[in-house]
């Protein structure tokens, strides 16, 4: 067996012993959705622009996005800060391995876990609530969804294992990690669709990774790109973030381990 | 065949210095006084293979950060390490494959499954061969006799349990060279012993070599032939096991007890070379050259007979020896 298929065989079978742990986060995610969409509900009540959307189109885009958002979560920032900062890296220095590729092999079980015990829970949340969401099972559009979720995937993981290594540098990166997470849930379109910020804003995001970590997988199953040129640009700029990204995580991991001091032990 | 080859390697460490209280930690915010620690100062040393090095020193003498930077964790701050023919901090796969690390303060388990599952990863990662696998788990399981253990939750292992597990997995691919940082840190005797043991076995079975640090002396007494000691980041004594003791027990201790005043006894050996390493009301060390010792006790036993109690004649042990040898 290849060595990263196992330690994603080891890090499913470590991962399956936490349900209770994510069958509550799974239940309360399902709370910022409902939250978001009563919002939504009052605003309808007072103007019926939606910027674009129409009401059931909203609730539809906070049901993807819970769902987006469960998938792409990950701390990884904080397990590599920890690893650099308390030397409990060394281990993984030692061994014929890829340090970030354990990582994203022993991450990628933790979805699988989550769609095995989110499945039920979402289910039946999805069948109360259908008749108000407007969902399309078009294939082309699914495999799109697909295509554009794994990307949200990698640029998710690669975003925060980048702000992990700015350990080296920094003694402390739990508050980079806290700020990039509010600024994220605005940047990425995770609060509100991107398509209600100011024109300017817009368009620099438009040119940023973050939306790849929640709009641009929603708003891709929701059909609202202008054909497939777009969703396919979309879809190629992600690929080259993700291959930027993959290559400031290099430099910083060399840079880092040129200095690095390994206290403790 | 030589297969650690340093050449005058250093290691300088920058850290900040921050002065007592808030008012240190404003001040810091505005200016940081960076200073540098040499860890580890032009040492130069080779090893041959097959060779059970122990090497000690007081904390902080620069043992770990020469371990770290011989596995290639550190990276020197100027001269030349050669291991296996390698510069260990290019980090080839070729060869972490050929070395191990075993660390008493860090664990490569993973808590919540079994280590038989860790051992499976572990196979993988290093490509090893199912038979090879098979025959090397089934021998250290057997030398550390921790059969029925392997398939247990570590989270329910105790310390010595884990530690036995610690170095299985890090044996499993048969490296040529295992660096062990006290792996006998918090054991039980018992536990101590097996693990001492195993290593012994294990190196005359595989003329694996084996670089050990560790604080408790006897793992060094039991488990090395040779001996090197560092302090403040240089290496003080660099050699057999044996010489080293040989040249420092010239002496041995003289301990006795008293059945009362010991003034006596002290005008007695006031007349002879000795040195009084501790004394109270009721019992007294003394340091005596070997060649006088004989000659001491039976002067003392004739003339002090009532006033002692008990008197035994011991070698001084690797603790005293260097204990002496740091004051």
């Amino acid at each position: 067996m290849n060595k990263y298929l196992k330690i994603m065989n080891t890090s499913l079978q470590n991962n399956m012993e936490y349900r209770f742990q994510f069958m509550t986060t799974i239940i309360c995610s399902f709370i910022p959705f409902a939250v978001n969409s009563l919002i939504w509900l009052s605003i309808n009540n007072y103007s019926s622009d939606l910027y674009g959307y129409s009401l059931n189109e909203i609730f539809t885009y906070y049901f993807i996005m819970m769902i987006v958002n469960n998938l792409l979560q990950c701390d990884i920032a904080y397990t590599v800060c920890d690893d650099i900062r308390s030397g409990t890296i060394i281990p993984y220095l030692l061994k014929p391995l890829n340090y970030m590729g354990y990582h994203l092999f022993n991450e990628l079980p933790r979805k699988v876990v989550f769609i095995l015990w989110g499945a039920a829970p979402t289910a039946v949340l999805f069948l109360f609530i259908r008749k108000s969401l407007t969902l399309s099972w078009d294939p082309i559009l699914l495999v799109q969804f697909m295509v554009s979720l794994i990307i949200g995937i990698l640029i998710s993981f690669l975003l925060y294992y980048l702000l992990g290594l700015l350990a080296f540098t920094f003694s402390q990166v739990g508050n980079f990690i806290m700020g990039y997470g509010v600024l994220l849930t605005i940047i990425s379109g995770k609060i509100f669709p991107l398509t209600l910020m100011p024109g300017v804003v817009r368009r620099i995001l438009d040119f940023t990774p973050f939306q790849y970590t929640a709009y641009v997988p929603v708003t891709i199953l929701q059909n609202k790109y202008d054909g497939y040129t777009e969703v396919f640009g979309v879809i190629l700029l992600g690929i080259v973030w993700i291959a930027v990204l993959y290559g400031i995580c290099r430099l910083l991991w060399k840079n880092g381990l040129d200095k690095y001091s390994a206290f403790g032990g | 065949m030589k297969v650690i080859n340093v050449k005058d390697i250093s290691k300088t460490y920058q850290y900040y210095k921050k002065q007592e209280g808030i008012r240190g930690s404003l001040k810091n915010l505005i200016h940081k006084e960076i200073l540098s620690k040499e860890a580890v100062r032009n040492l130069s040393f080779s090893i041959e293979k097959g060779d059970m090095v122990g090497f000690i020193g007081m904390n902080g003498a620069g043992k770990t950060t020469t371990l770290k930077m011989l596995s290639g964790i550190l990276k020197p701050t100027s001269g030349e390490v050669d291991v296996l023919g390698y510069n260990p901090f290019d980090k080839k796969n070729d060869f972490l494959k050929r070395i191990s690390m075993v660390m008493g303060s860090r664990s490569q388990l993973w808590l919540d499954i079994p280590a038989i599952e860790a051992f499976a990863l572990n196979k993988e990662i290093y490509g090893i061969e199912e038979k090879q696998y098979k025959d090397t788990l089934d021998e250290l399981v057997e030398l550390l006799n921790v059969g029925q253990l392997i398939n247990t939750q570590v989270r329910r292992l105790s310390l010595g349990e884990r530690m036995k597990m610690e170095l299985i997995l890090s044996l499993l691919h048969s490296p040529e060279i295992i660096f062990l940082d006290e792996p006998t840190i918090g054991l039980d005797v018992v536990s101590q012993n097996v693990i001492r043991k195993m290593l012994k076995a294990y190196n005359q079975k595989h003329n694996i070599t084996i670089i050990l640090t560790s604080h408790n002396l006897d793992d060094i007494e039991t488990v090395c032939s040779k001996l090197m000691i560092i302090d403040s980041g240089q290496l003080m004594f660099n050699g057999q096991l044996e010489d080293f003791i040989q040249k420092q027990t010239s002496t041995k201790i003289l301990r006795i007890k008293c059945s009362r005043d010991p003034a006596r006894i002290k005008a007695v050996m006031g007349e002879h070379r000795v040195e009084i390493l501790s004394e109270d009301n009721e019992r007294m060390n003394v340091k005596v050259s070997k060649e006088s010792v004989m000659q001491l006790t039976n002067i003392l036993m004739s003339e002090c007979m009532n006033d002692i109690k008990d008197i035994s004649i011991e070698e001084a042990d690797m603790q005293e020896i260097i204990c002496n040898l740091y004051i």
